[in-house]
């Protein structure tokens, strides 16, 4: 049975492989890959603490649009320890902020909007 | 051969009605395959008729869910927050209709509605809480903007796709 920690490395993969639509959403920060009957949410926040940590999440939604599934950084160790215990998968600190970036990346078209500046630039 | 008949017309009688036999077997035979041929036709034609009429449903749904994402547009341009955010759910109800009711979309055309669903009830939550905390219009309007835009684009595109194969059969 598949859990959200595994989810959150297949995303990965398939978003560094480019075979994730990623597409900005009406939250801020916040980006929508819909595949078949679920869609992914992968949005960053902030902790609200002290430091204001950014805090990434990823989210599972079903066919409605409904949350069913949340992965988030934890926040201290104790919620990563609780977190690898209740699904039993080293999460890797880095694969949200990872997610996040490339997401974000792939829904505003950063690549093609540098190269196109990057033409005008040298065209100079 | 008079002689011979008298003496065998009952053996001739009995090869002539099994000749008949045969023949009306076969007659029977071919009744019973037209029969079913003009079944099987009509069946298929009430099935391609009501995958049509699945099909022109759908196309009115989207059409609809198009015409109220226009109107909830229209209600953000006028910063009427509060009235347009009671039209997100209407409008995740259509496209939830759209897809139940023709099981021959294609399963990009289904991703498609439900992009849109899951991007609608998204911009829920940013206008609901913007709501609730009293930060109208929220922060991200133009992001707003863009995601209807976005969502309207790619339903046209998919009402676009349905008409050009409405009238041709799926397989």
């Amino acid at each position: 049975m598949a859990n959200i920690a595994e989810i959150a490395k297949l995303v990965l993969e398939r978003t560094q492989e480019g075979r994730l639509a990623w597409e900005a959403t009406a939250g801020e920060n916040s980006y929508l890959a819909t595949l078949g009957n679920q869609s992914v949410r992968i949005s960053r926040g902030y902790d609200g603490m002290e430091s204001n940590a950014p805090v990434y999440s990823l989210s599972v939604l079903n066919k409605d649009g409904l949350e069913i599934e949340n992965l988030s950084t934890p926040i201290g160790e104790w919620m990563k320890a609780l977190q690898e215990r209740a699904f039993a998968t080293p999460i890797d600190k880095n694969t949200l902020p990872m997610i996040f970036l490339l997401a974000r990346r792939r829904a505003l078209e950063v690549d093609k909007e540098l190269d196109e500046l990057a033409k005008v630039l040298s065209a100079r | 051969m008079l002689e011979w008949l008298r003496e065998n017309w009952v053996n001739l009688l009995g090869l002539l009605s099994f000749v008949l036999t045969l023949v009306g077997l076969g007659i029977a035979l071919v009744q019973v395959r037209k029969a079913r041929t003009a079944a099987e036709a009509a069946g298929e034609a009430a099935k391609a008729t009501q995958e049509a009429l699945a099909k022109s449903l759908t196309i009115g749904d989207l059409k609809n869910a198009i015409a109220l994402l226009e109107k909830v547009k229209s209600y953000h341009r006028a910063d009427k927050w509060e009235v347009a955010i009671e039209w997100y759910q209407p409008i995740r109800a259509v496209l939830a209709d759209a897809r139940a009711r023709y099981p021959g979309l294609e399963q990009e055309q289904t991703r498609q509605i439900n992009a849109g669903i899951a991007q609608m009830r998204e911009m829920g939550n940013v206008v609901e809480q913007a709501l609730r905390s009293g930060q109208l219009p929220p922060s991200n309007v133009g992001g707003i903007a863009e995601c209807l835009n976005s969502i309207q684009a790619s339903l046209e595109s998919l009402v676009s796709d349905l008409q050009m194969t409405q009238s041709r059969p799926r397989g």
